[in-house]
């Protein structure tokens, strides 16, 4: 506190306490350890940016938390030198006198300054020749620099930017992509242009990721006011209001200095000099004029231009500049710029926190059930409408699985009966009882996974896909209803909504079949008796009626005299084998019915059942599924929050920021 | 001539119209300049359409000076004027409300009741430019010296104040009355507060002063507020302020080479717009003679006079030039509101596809799947109907114990081989399923853009609060008419068929007559190919069996063929009676109901319509005046 009284106080005074004596300064212990820790956190920002997110996903966001990223790799690279170099920009509307402020302070014309606006379409980057040209910040390298060999800015960059306001707006987006380079923004207003919009917004915008030190130029139009504020004192304000207590704000006469210089400049080298004074153009870097007027720049103070108007503060800036930015207070600026970034860092991650969604998703997924149950259940169904005008094949399936229990004759007449029952099958679709279009193309080679198929895919056509869109729909709008963000679901869904059913419906439906058919055909208490014992009379009967009937017409060939053997006699076994096996398979489907109606409704239960079954898998566990991906990453972005607060804690600890504390807007948070 | 009652009506309509969308549309986060160009429009209209219809004079002619904070506007006015009135000073955005200097007491001006529509008000006592509210105040400009009188308007009088004016005599300077509006800035972070007052000013005024200093010349604000008024047809005088005296030539070239192409509108119509100069003075020269005698505000003064010499005349040029902005630009005024009406039009998208799919799952789940069975019994019917009548019975006997073999064979077959009808879904349950379906479909689509746009949030709100309830209600008032209206008309399509061709005796007669002649053709045929002897019989069976099947087959094709009309038939009145009133419904829901977007509607037919019809008033105003003004002269030359 004392330090910046102290500066504050010498405000006005000619030379302040400390100034740098050449010489090479210390390392800065403070600013190098902090590369390091940036880099890590940018890492971990980076990967966590790269993944996709279920927060307000919002444009916006995504590039301010992709330029915040960028920030950090630069301010790393830029921390991790021996030297760090301050940049100080100068920022302004077209017209105010940027480039002439550079030009005095520069004591020479080297950045170009006419009539015509907007003047500055390629920056001036003024820096001390020992800067390595690779050591400056890659945005601003295509500045156009000029060197100079003056020590009091030895670790200084001054920039001359383009303007804001002008009909050019390219100039805009040139200045908007070099101000994340610099840490001093030096914010310079004219009489007319101190109050204007559109600068104000961007330092409203930046207020809070960089110093800012003021400059009201054009003085001598300010200070005759007979009405209203004067401009510095309205100016100083409006940065009260935006939480600048003390802000440094210069009031000057730019031109006036430059002319002035520029005269004396001509003065001490007479003839060359004069052609330069004229010349507006650029010199070189490292030139020998730009040596040449090296002392100019040192003008002993009391010498200044005539009628300079009262409180006229050009040397004030001149010398804050060069000596009021010490290393100390470098490497402060410095550090804070490193708090406000990461206090961005902050602000946006907290942005991008999603809600906490576990305790909706349990609501959501009670709700989805019901619909869940429901869908399956109309699923059901219309799989079984489908399934319905071939009950007669189904059944003749059925009875094909139970002929292996039967060998000999009576397979052989099962076989022959199936047969044909399936070539009235194919025979049948030729009178079409159905529209076309919902005709199963009946399989000539009976086969349950085909047959499934083929109805699974008659019902999708025409009924099922239309409802997985209205399926995927009504859940939607039911999370929604119960506080689930539809946005945030909808990934999910779709994945889930763009799987494979008519698999699944396959599946479902060969599976009931099995099962139907393995109650049927293996049924337990005394039907298992009867089956039993049908099919070993089944398997034995036939052979029997034959082997008997063949033996009896032999004997009596043989044995029995006077036998006349007819055709009757010969064919009259094979009669009663065929009529014993056409009594065995009446009684057996007497005894042991294979119906569709039968078994139509348990087959329908199992169905539902296993629908619903697969249902909930496929969707009811989507809300709960989002809702832990959400939870990790809040785990993961308050990690994050948490070592950027880290570091900054780290960084508090190690500030010493006592004499810049008036470059900062004291303004806490609040978002406009 | 239209009625003063009617043309105000027409007036207040356009204006309040406007005003409406502008602030429609600034809810829609809309850019600055379109909701500008809305509000000048509207300010044109009131200002300066309507005086004019009304009748009121000319004088005074409005002079607004417009220009960036710190450009120097106030030092203009008082060039203009020739006095200092205004007080210059260095806060930038000081100005926040707009003043007038009034030359001549004499010829003070009333705004229409209309004008400055519930804006800006006059602040009768003297109060300080900062004043920041919705106000405006008026200054007479002291006079110096004798009233110069009416005869400023006679040729002889003007030259004569003309240069008295120019030589700072006692006299009156200003020949012809004048308001001097002095206007706040627009681009001070505070212009946003005021920036409305400002447009007023612009909307009103016959001649626009726009101040550019050196340091703001090339401002992108101040440039589109230049082209603002450009575009809306104002005489605009360009004073370019505070540079070097050496440099104004080429500061005025500069000028136009930079600015110019920015207000071109075409290349091949030039801009007719004066450039000329003000350079920097220290205050204490813009005072007295000195001021008066500068020959840089000679000039620009000059340059005023030229074109307000006649007043009668630029009021009329004001007029049109307002008419023809109005006229020209009202596809571009309504542009902002595109983006709502693509909302609406992308709903009403949304909407017709829903119907659709309504419809198609109807006819799949259902339709396609219901037999319609009493065009079975229509089948039945028609073929009884072959048979003979009368003492032919006995022929008809005779084939159809012929034919006995033949049905015998066909029953059987049927019989085993028919496959059972697929269960059917209720018709009322398909269709609601298929409802709620629909409902879904868009009450998703509405919940995923109401970040878009503020209409599909209106919408999704809807769908939580009510309004699914209410398309149920209407569902099931449809449905019941459509039940009503379908089954009586599948009923009449069935009989029908059978109906139509008893009443048609004479076709059935020979639809009956030519089977019989087929009949007795396939008995000779059988006779011809089997010769005399009993296999005879067994070939004639098969040729009457033959005919049966080919009419058998012909009467199915026939009965088919009306079954799929019937279910076509039925898809109509789905549309009709259910689908497209819910549709046309859901359509409108938006912009119905008091909503603001029927009322943007409404507005966007109604603006340029409005403006059609101001325009005819316009030109019937300005044939009108011309006959009295002819008859004004003819009277002079005549007396």
């Amino acid at each position: 506190m004392s330090e910046e009284e102290k500066i504050t106080g010498e405000k006005g005074h000619d030379v302040p306490g400390e100034s740098i004596k050449g010489g090479t300064p210390s390392s800065q212990p403070i600013l190098r350890t902090l590369a390091p820790l940036l880099r890590g956190l940018q890492r971990e920002l980076a990967q966590w940016q790269s993944v996709p997110k279920h927060g307000p996903a919002n444009l916006i966001h995504q590039a301010t938390m992709e330029g915040l990223i960028n920030d950090l790799s630069r301010v790393a690279a830029n921390l991790d030198v021996d030297r760090p170099f301050l940049v100080i920009m100068l920022v302004g509307g077209t017209g105010v006198g940027k480039s002439t402020l550079l030009n005095a302070l520069a004591g020479e014309p080297i950045a170009a300054a006419s009539i015509a606006r907007p003047t500055t379409l390629d920056p001036v980057l003024y820096y001390h020749q020992s800067v390595r040209p690779d050591r400056i910040d890659p945005l601003l390298r295509y500045c156009r620099p000029v060197a100079h060999r003056r020590d009091s800015l030895l670790n200084k960059i001054i920039v001359d930017t383009p303007d804001v306001d002008s009909n050019e707006l390219e100039n805009r987006e040139k200045l908007l992509a070099l101000l994340p380079a610099a840490d001093i923004v030096l914010f310079v207003g004219s009489q007319e242009k101190y109050h204007d919009q559109i600068i104000w917004n961007i330092f409203q915008q930046q207020r809070k990721r960089r110093a800012f030190a003021f400059v009201l130029n054009k003085w001598d139009r300010c200070y005759n006011a007979t009405s209203g504020l004067r401009p510095d004192e309205d100016w100083l304000n409006d940065l009260r209001a935006e939480g600048f207590q003390n802000p440094k704000l210069f009031r000057i006469c730019a031109q006036s200095w430059l002319d002035w210089q520029l005269r004396i400049a001509a003065e001490t080298t007479k003839p060359p000099s004069k052609e330069s004074s004229s010349n507006n153009a650029s010199l070189q870097p490292g030139s020998l004029l730009s040596g040449n007027l090296q002392p100019v720049g040192l003008q002993p103070v009391g010498l200044q231009p005539v009628g300079l108007p009262p409180g006229e503060q050009f040397l004030e800036l001149k010398t804050w500049l060069e000596t009021g930015l010490s290393l100390l207070e470098i490497e402060a600026v410095k550090t804070r710029g490193v708090d406000q970034l990461l206090s961005s860092v902050i602000v946006a991650l907290q942005t991008a926190m999603p809600l906490l969604l576990t305790e909706v998703a349990h609501h959501t997924e009670a709700s989805w059930e019901k619909i869940l149950i429901e869908e399956a259940s109309a699923t059901g169904d219309i799989l079984l409408n489908t399934l319905e005008p071939y009950q007669k094949e189904i059944e003749a399936h059925f009875q094909m699985e139970g002929q292996q229990r039967y060998r000999g004759f009576m397979a052989l007449y099962l076989r022959l009966t199936s047969r044909i029952r399936l070539a009235s099958s194919s025979l049948r679709d030729r009178f079409s009882v159905l529209p076309k279009e919902t005709k199963v193309q009946s399989p000539t080679q009976w086969n349950l996974a085909v047959f499934a198929h083929e109805c699974t895919r008659v019902a999708g056509q025409n009924v099922l896909n239309q409802r997985r869109t209205a399926l995927a729909n009504r859940l939607l709008v039911d999370a929604e209803k119960s506080g689930f963000p539809l946005l945030l679901i909808q990934p999910e869904m779709e994945k889930a909504t763009s799987q494979d059913f008519q698999k699944l419906f396959d599946q479902a439906i060969m599976d009931g079949l099995a099962e139907m058919e393995q109650i049927l055909t293996h049924p337990t208490g005394v039907r298992k008796i009867f089956q039993a014992l049908l099919s070993l009379l089944a398997n034995i009967l036939p052979e029997i009626a034959f082997i008997g009937g063949y033996l009896i017409f032999l004997w009596r060939f043989f044995v029995v005299e006077g036998y006349q053997a007819s055709l009757i006699d010969v064919v009259l076994p094979l009669i009663v084998t065929v009529i014993v096996l056409i009594f065995m398979q009446a009684i057996i489907a007497a005894i042991l019915p294979l119906h569709w109606s039968k078994i139509r409704d348990a087959f329908h239960k199992k169905l539902v059942l296993r629908l619903s079954k697969e249902f909930k898998q496929y969707y009811g566990s989507i809300p709960q599924q989002t809702a832990q991906l959400i939870l990790a990453e809040r785990d993961r972005i308050l990690f994050l929050i948490e070592q950027s607060g880290r570091i900054q804690k780290w960084l508090l600890d190690q500030q010493n920021n006592a004499t810049v504390n008036e470059l900062y807007s004291q303004l806490t948070d609040h978002n406009h | 001539m239209i009625e003063i009652s009617e043309l105000r009506k027409l007036i207040r309509q356009v204006a309040e119209d406007l005003r409406w969308l502008e602030d429609h549309l600034k809810q829609n986060g809309t850019e600055a300049i379109p909701l500008f160009r809305l509000r000048l429009a509207g300010v044109v209209v009131r200002n300066v359409i309507a005086p004019y219809l009304e009748n009121q004079n000319a004088i005074p002619l409005h002079l607004a000076v417009l220009g960036g904070a710190g450009t120097g506007k106030s030092t203009i006015v008082n060039a203009i004027v020739g006095q200092v009135v205004a007080e210059a000073n260095p806060q930038a955005g000081y100005t926040r409300h707009p003043t007038a200097y009034l030359t001549h007491p004499e010829a003070d001006f009333k705004i229409h009741p209309f004008g400055f529509l519930g804006s800006l008000e006059r602040s009768e006592k003297q109060v300080p430019a900062n004043t920041d509210q919705d106000i405006y105040q008026m200054r007479l400009v002291s006079r110096s010296g004798t009233e110069p009188g009416g005869e400023a308007n006679s040729p002889g009088a003007l030259e004569e104040a003309v240069k008295g004016a120019l030589e700072g005599s006692t006299q009156n300077p200003i020949p012809v009355p004048w308001v001097v509006w002095d206007c706040p800035d627009m681009t001070t972070w505070a212009a946003t507060g005021y920036v409305s007052r400002l447009l007023e000013i612009i909307g009103l005024a016959d001649v626009i002063i726009y101040v550019a200093s050196d340091e703001r010349y090339n401002d992108m604000v101040p440039t589109e507020f230049l082209q603002l008024a450009v575009r809306a047809g104002k005489s605009v005088v360009i004073c370019l302020t505070k540079m070097n005296e050496k440099d104004t030539s080429s500061f005025i070239q500069h000028f136009k080479k930079e600015i110019f192409p920015k207000l071109q509108e075409s290349k091949n119509n030039p801009l007719q717009i004066p450039v000329l100069c003000m350079p920097f003075r220290k205050p204490e020269q813009m005072v007295g003679d000195e001021l008066r005698k500068d020959r840089y505000r000679i000039a620009l003064f000059n340059q005023i006079l030229v074109i307000t010499e006649k007043p009668e005349e630029a009021r009329r040029a004001t007029v049109n030039a307002g008419m023809h902005f109005l006229h020209q630009e009202v596809q571009e005024l309504l542009a902002p509101a595109q983006k709502d009406l693509e909302v609406l039009q992308n709903w009403r998208e949304q909407v017709l596809t829903g119907q659709l799919e309504f419809d198609q799952r109807y006819r799949r789940e259902f339709l396609n799947t219901e037999p319609l069975p009493r065009f079975d019994e229509a089948r039945e019917q028609l073929a009884e109907m072959f048979e003979l009548p009368g003492a032919a019975r006995v022929a008809s006997v005779f084939f159809r114990i012929l034919r006995m073999p033949y049905r015998f064979v066909q029953t059987t077959l049927k019989q085993t081989l028919a496959r059972p009808l697929a269960f059917q879904q209720g018709e009322y349950d398909v269709l609601q399923s298929a409802l709620r379906a629909w409902l879904d479909a868009l009450h998703a689509e509405a919940i995923r853009a109401s970040q878009r746009h503020p209409l599909w949030k209106q919408i999704a709100d809807g769908f939580q609060s009510g309004l699914v309830a209410l398309i149920k209600e209407q569902f099931e008032n449809n449905f019941r008419r459509f039940q009503l209206s379908a089954s009586n008309e599948m009923e009449a399509n069935s009989s029908a068929i059978a109906a139509r061709l008893l009443s048609n005796q004479s076709v059935l007669a020979g639809l009956r007559i030519l089977k019989l002649v087929f009949d007795l053709l396939a008995v000779l045929a059988g006779i011809w190919v089997g010769g005399l002897n009993w296999l005879t019989i067994i070939w004639v069976v098969v040729f009457v069996s033959l005919v049966q099947i080919g009419v058998d087959l012909l009467l199915r094709f026939y009965i088919d063929q009306k079954r799929e009309q019937t279910r076509s038939r039925k898809i109509g009145l789905i549309q009709q009676f259910i689908s497209a009133p819910l549709a046309e419904w859901m359509v409108q829901w938006p912009s119905s109901g008091g909503s603001a977007y029927e009322k943007l509607l409404l507005v966007v037919k109604r603006i340029p319509e409005g403006i059609r019809q101001l325009s005819g008033v316009i030109a019937s105003h300005h044939a009108h005046k011309g006959d009295l003004s002819e008859k004004k002269s003819q009277k002079e030359t005549g007396s």
